[in-house]
């Protein structure tokens, strides 16, 4: 615990020409005696630690007392300290290694590069979750996380969506990656001894323990390809049934921001020849008429829908109530 | 968004607070016969207005 503090101050007076105590005390956690102890423990064991007296004094490292790095450019620094990735790192259970890392390359940075830090986190943030969604990190992400960085076999309960019986089911587990999409995690696996990939997500382990067992990575197995893979498969999967529709100008324009990129596409594959007044008309998959009724729904008087006839019926009534309430 | 006093069956009346008229128009069109707007009358005017047109449409 001692020679981790130790380390970590050394650490910190690299990064700053100098610090007080209560500074140091406050970063370390400790009281600003026990700063005087380790800096005077440092010194004995030959780290040149200095102490300035007086109200503006403090500790600083003496004779350029440093580790370099080499071959660090600006940007790959830079990349290191894009701040929404800590937030990331952290719900993986990755905080602390995290900001050792960031201290550590801190410290050793070559003096041209010290503004590398602030310049990056002051620039660039990133938060992943959609708009209106709380973010919600799954108690057992760090369990996950540890086992994918060590290739470590799980043996994970976890609960099936409700479309598969929202049963429970236990599986030994391969974790060969995890994936954050709009906030929620994903955990890329493979069923122990074989078989295909996977995609689980973690909110729905409802148990994980790694045992010492270890497994072999398939070298050939590319996470951000099998995952923009599977991301299509899953938008395409979805999509089971059809809506043709008339759409006016303004309708084409908002369609993306009602239905699915894929049917989007898919509609815009489909379009015939625009009529006099610009309406085009399109097929578009959809999940469902369901899904689709408040879907297109939405684009009100923008679009029509020509067939299935129930889900025509069912929008022309909506409509109709909607006209008298407002009578 | 606050809930005000609440009414027989399930119908409320609630204030809606809103950054963008535009916005309100997409999001509360698309509850379709379930929702009235009482106010502001501008956006009240511009969803009756569309609601006609559509009605007519599929007329």
């Amino acid at each position: 615990m001692r020679a981790a503090r130790l380390i970590k101050m050394v650490l910190l007076l690299q990064s700053r020409p100098s610090m007080t105590a209560g500074e140091l005390a406050r970063e370390l956690e400790v009281s600003e005696r026990t700063v005087t102890r380790d800096a005077q423990a440092l010194s004995e064991a030959g780290v040149p630690v200095y102490a300035d007296r007086g109200r503006a004094g403090g500790y600083r490292l003496i004779g350029g007392y440093r580790t370099r790095l080499t071959g660090l450019a600006r940007g790959e620094a830079e990349a290191l300290f894009l701040s929404g990735v800590p937030g990331a790192l952290r719900e993986m259970g990755l905080e602390d290694a995290a900001s050792a890392a960031r201290l550590k390359v801190s410290a050793a940075l070559m003096p041209s590069l010290q503004g590398a830090s602030r310049t990056a986190a002051q620039r660039f943030h990133l938060d992943a979750p959609g708009w209106f969604q709380e973010p919600r990190t799954p108690e057992l992400l760090p369990a996950v996380a540890d086992a994918v960085w060590d290739d470590r076999v799980v043996r994970a309960r976890y609960r099936r969506s409700a479309e598969e019986g929202a049963r429970e089911v236990e599986r030994k587990l391969e974790p060969y990656g995890l994936v954050l999409k709009a906030g929620v995690w994903y955990l890329c696996a493979r069923v122990a001894g074989g078989g295909a990939h996977r995609v689980y997500r973690i909110d729905r382990f409802t148990g994980v323990v790694a045992g010492e067992e270890r497994f072999e990575r398939d070298e050939e197995f590319d996470l951000p390809g099998f995952w923009a893979e599977r991301a299509e498969e899953f938008a395409r999967s979805i999509l089971r049934a059809e809506v043709v529709l008339r759409l006016s100008p303004a309708g084409i324009r908002r369609l993306p921001h009602v239905i699915e990129p894929a049917s989007v596409a898919a509609a815009r594959e489909s379009a015939g020849e625009p009529d006099g007044q610009g309406w085009v008309t399109v097929t578009v998959p959809v999940e469902s008429e369901e899904v689709a009724y408040g879907q297109l729904f939405a684009l009100g008087p923008d679009a029509e829908v020509v067939a299935p006839a129930g889900l025509r019926e069912r929008i022309a009534e909506a409509a109709r109530r909607m006209a008298d309430r407002y009578a | 968004m606050s809930a005000g006093r609440g009414f027989p069956g399930s119908a409320r009346v609630w204030g809606v607070r809103g950054g963008c008229a535009h916005v309100a128009y997409g999001q509360l069109f698309a509850l379709g016969p379930d929702a009235e707007v009482v106010a502001p009358a501008g956006l009240r005017e511009r969803i009756a207005e569309a609601a006609r047109r559509m009605a007519d449409r599929y007329a």
